[in-house]
């Protein structure tokens, strides 16, 4: 606020200017020529002069256009102006610090979710360590553990591997002996042969024997009992025929039933000891998978708030544009106070005319650049002595419209 | 995979919306005034979505939304300004604006009102 303390009044004395002097002189001299000399200098002449002299004193103070108003007009035109000064200045001010205002706000906001995202960026971390050194837990069993399955294993196609080849050597010793015993076969059906030719031998012989008469009773005794052996020799013949056939059926089945079943064989230990390791790996499965989707679960949830974080902090960054055209409009209002108060000072000087707006019409000017709502709002603020609808900038009209509006 | 073309004439606000656009699934293209905006689809640019600051220099949003309705009947247009006066918006709603944000708006609301805009976005 302009302070208006009264001025102390300038004596004559400081008013007096070099051009004073200058006709105080003149005015000396034209009285010392006359009385030197009155006829080169007369009364009419002196006074004729010292009226020229008065005349042009009082009409060169007056050393401003014709077309000014008085210099009180002036005074009063700078007055009011300086008076509206502390109006418009204060509504700069308010216009300044809401941008100030927005700034600090979005640039808070904006560190405040770096911050969270810094701090999942941590959490996520930490999670994704504590499963490494989980994993590698988990690593170091199952690779401790595959060592030993795989010894086992070794061992057991080792054993497996013997147990075929004795498998096939007693299966190839078997078919051997189920050979020879084919091979016996023929054997047996000669004993019948020879069984039969005992038994043509022996008819023949009792034949012979009852043609022989008494001397052939003994020898048809003989032919009897040759002919029982042979009977006796035909019958085992059959069943050694029939024992052989039977034991060859018999081998080949089992030959059979063993070719099916191939290597089947397992030991039982070191089925068991595989057993073990499976169940080993079975619960480590169980144990991971579970984890593993709980990390999934957590990591998906940080990095979507991390993502949401984001979003908005670069939203934030929309600050910049709508204080950038704020302070565009403080700018173009300050230029035009420059401006304006430069006129004021030619007309101080008497230089120039008042400025063609009074400074209360170019303050409410400023309201035709505006196009956001709080510039309407920090410019009613700003203007404390007068109410929104009464300078024209009236909010009517303006009022706080939706963010968002779909037609 | 929609295409959304950004207007305006702030190079923070162009960066500000496409990094929003882009981290939620959007391809964006961008233009800084509205005269090459609409040179763009007079060239054949056909993006499913326009987004046009209104205050811009050599063309502003609202000319831009008039002529770019010739050219795209169907595709939704929103304006995305700090013009607040109802008038400039009853304007743009005359020449074929689908709707009205005012700056700032928030990176899950636009994303909220495209696809609402654009079903299947």
């Amino acid at each position: 606020m302009l302070n208006h303390t009264a001025q102390k009044p300038v004596s004559l004395w400081q008013r007096v200017t070099w051009r004073d002097a200058g006709v105080v002189l003149i005015s000396m001299l034209t009285l010392l020529t006359h009385f030197w000399d009155p006829d080169l200098m007369k009364w009419d002449g002196v006074l004729a002069m010292a009226g020229g002299l008065m005349a042009g004193i009082v009409l060169g103070r007056m050393h401003v256009p014709l077309y000014m108003k008085p210099m009180d007009d002036a005074h009063q035109v700078v007055a009011q102006d300086i008076g509206t000064l502390h109006q418009a200045l204060g509504i700069l001010e308010s216009q300044v610090t809401m941008t100030i205002k927005t700034s600090e706000e979005a640039v808070l906001s904006m560190m405040q979710r770096m911050q969270r995202v810094h701090a999942q960026v941590l959490q996520l971390h930490a999670r994704t360590m504590e499963a490494v050194e989980h994993s590698r837990s988990l690593s170091a069993e199952s690779l401790e553990g595959s060592d030993q399955r795989r010894h086992a294993m070794s061992a057991f196609a080792e054993h497996q591997k013997a147990f075929d080849a004795t498998q096939t050597d007693n299966r190839r010793r078997v078919r051997a002996v189920a050979e020879q015993v084919r091979q016996i076969m023929p054997l047996a059906e000669l004993i019948a042969n020879i069984s039969r030719q005992t038994n043509l031998l022996s008819l023949n012989a009792s034949i012979e024997a009852a043609r022989a008469g008494q001397e052939g009773a003994g020898f048809k005794v003989v032919a009897a009992e040759v002919r029982n052996l042979s009977t006796q020799t035909a019958e085992a013949a059959r069943q050694i025929t029939q024992g052989i056939t039977k034991a060859a059926e018999q081998i080949d089945c089992e030959m059979a039933t063993a070719d099916s079943m191939g290597t089947g064989g397992s030991d039982t230990q070191q089925l068991g000891q595989i057993s073990d390791e499976v169940e080993r790996m079975q619960r480590t499965l169980a144990e991971v998978v579970p984890y593993l989707s709980e990390l999934s679960d957590t990591m998906d949830s940080g990095i979507k708030t991390m993502t949401n974080d984001v979003i908005e902090t670069l939203g934030d960054m929309q600050f910049q544009d709508i204080n950038r055209q704020m302070l565009e409009q403080v700018n173009t209002a300050l230029s035009g106070l420059s401006e304006h108060f430069a006129q004021l000072y030619q007309l101080i000087d008497g230089q120039a005319p008042p400025p063609p707006l009074e400074l209360k019409e170019l303050v409410n000017r400023w309201t035709e650049n505006y196009v956001m709502q709080s510039q309407w709002t920090t410019h009613s603020h700003g203007k404390q002595q007068q109410t929104p609808e009464s300078n024209g900038t009236s909010a009517a009209g303006n009022t706080a419209p939706p963010l968002i509006e779909l037609f | 995979m929609k295409q959304v073309f950004l207007v305006d004439d702030s190079t923070t606000m162009l960066m500000s919306l496409k990094g929003t656009l882009e981290i939620s699934g959007f391809k964006v293209e961008t233009a800084s005034d509205g005269q090459a905006a609409l040179g763009r689809l007079q060239a054949g640019l056909k993006p499913d979505l326009i987004i046009t600051d209104i205050n811009m220099p050599k063309m502003n949003g609202i000319e831009l939304i008039r002529e770019a309705r010739k050219l795209l009947r169907f595709t939704p247009i929103l304006a995305l300004t700090t013009e607040s006066q109802q008038g400039k918006r009853d304007e743009a709603k005359k020449n074929g604006a689908s709707g009205w944000l005012i700056k700032p708006v928030g990176g899950a609301d636009l994303v909220k009102v495209i696809k609402q805009i654009l079903p299947g976005a």
